[in-house]
């Protein structure tokens, strides 16, 4: 499977809410980060901090990959994130996703965006 | 000899970032100085006539002027600035990716560094389009006791 394919596998994952298909694309020590919190090392951490962050303020979520990259073991992704919000209201916001491979599998992704309209209701 | 009174900056320069270098590399370092010096009429020199320019989660806007005009509260609200690039890569012609961080000091003194990547698209020389993507809103908020 190429990254790219890889990373496409991971975003359905994402939009499924398969937290443990997500992990299994990743290394046991991959890093995440989302926006501007503190990255999260290992499996375990990454689990606690996608749970803890944005999951309560959403029911559902939908990527819409604007184009892709890929140089060497990086892939980036541009993508709208469209967001069921708890209550009724979608929220889409713009965001770049960049993703480093170990092998066939993710040593970090790096989610760079302003989540914080999610916040804001 | 040089004359003590009368000062020749190189001006923009290119030697900041030595570990990145590239006709393409330099444009984008010029127009980052332009942006540290907080130079707005100089940075949007960089751009086409008929660009998108879209910062965060801000409505894009596409033309030079308009670049100025929306970054006012910007200027406003930062004293100075600095790129830390972590990476450029250049996956296919006329586009560039640029990992950064992004370190930040407003007029009270609060200093914030931000992940940012921006995506950069070309048109001969001048930059068609400019996406950045980062959360800001720190720069904006009070420092946390």
């Amino acid at each position: 499977m190429s990254n790219i394919s890889t990373v496409q596998n991971l975003l359905k994952m994402f939009e499924s809410f398969n937290v443990p298909g997500f992990l299994d694309c990743l290394t046991e020590d991959a890093v995440y980060r989302f926006g501007n919190y503190p990255a999260a090392t290992g499996k375990e951490a990454i689990e606690a901090t996608i749970k803890a962050s944005h999951m309560d303020q959403i029911t559902g979520i939908a990527f819409d990959v604007k184009s892709s990259y890929e140089q060497g073991d990086t892939v980036v992704v541009e993508l709208a994130v469209n967001y069921n919000m708890v209550g009724g209201n979608t929220i889409t916001l713009p965001c770049l996703d960049i993703f480093r491979f170990d092998g066939d599998k993710v040593k970090a992704m790096l989610v760079f965006m302003d989540a914080s309209p999610l916040f804001a209701g | 000899m040089s004359n003590s009174t009368n000062y020749e900056w190189e001006w923009p320069h290119t030697k900041k970032w030595p570990k990145f270098s590239g006709e393409r590399v330099d444009i984008i370092k010029k127009m980052f100085l332009a942006g540290e010096a907080l130079n707005v009429n100089n940075f949007i020199k960089f751009y086409a006539d008929e660009c998108h320019y879209q910062f965060g989660n801000f409505p894009p806007v596409h033309t030079p002027q308009q670049i100025a005009d929306t970054s006012q509260g910007f200027i406003d609200a930062c004293e100075g600035l600095h790129h830390r690039i972590l990476n450029i890569w250049e996956p296919e012609a006329d586009t560039m990716i640029c990992e950064m961080e992004v370190t930040y000091i407003s007029h009270a003194g609060h200093v914030v560094t931000l992940p940012c990547c921006d995506i950069i698209k070309f048109e001969g020389d001048k930059v068609k389009e400019l996406k950045i993507f980062m959360d800001i809103n720190p720069l904006f908020q009070p420092p946390q006791a």
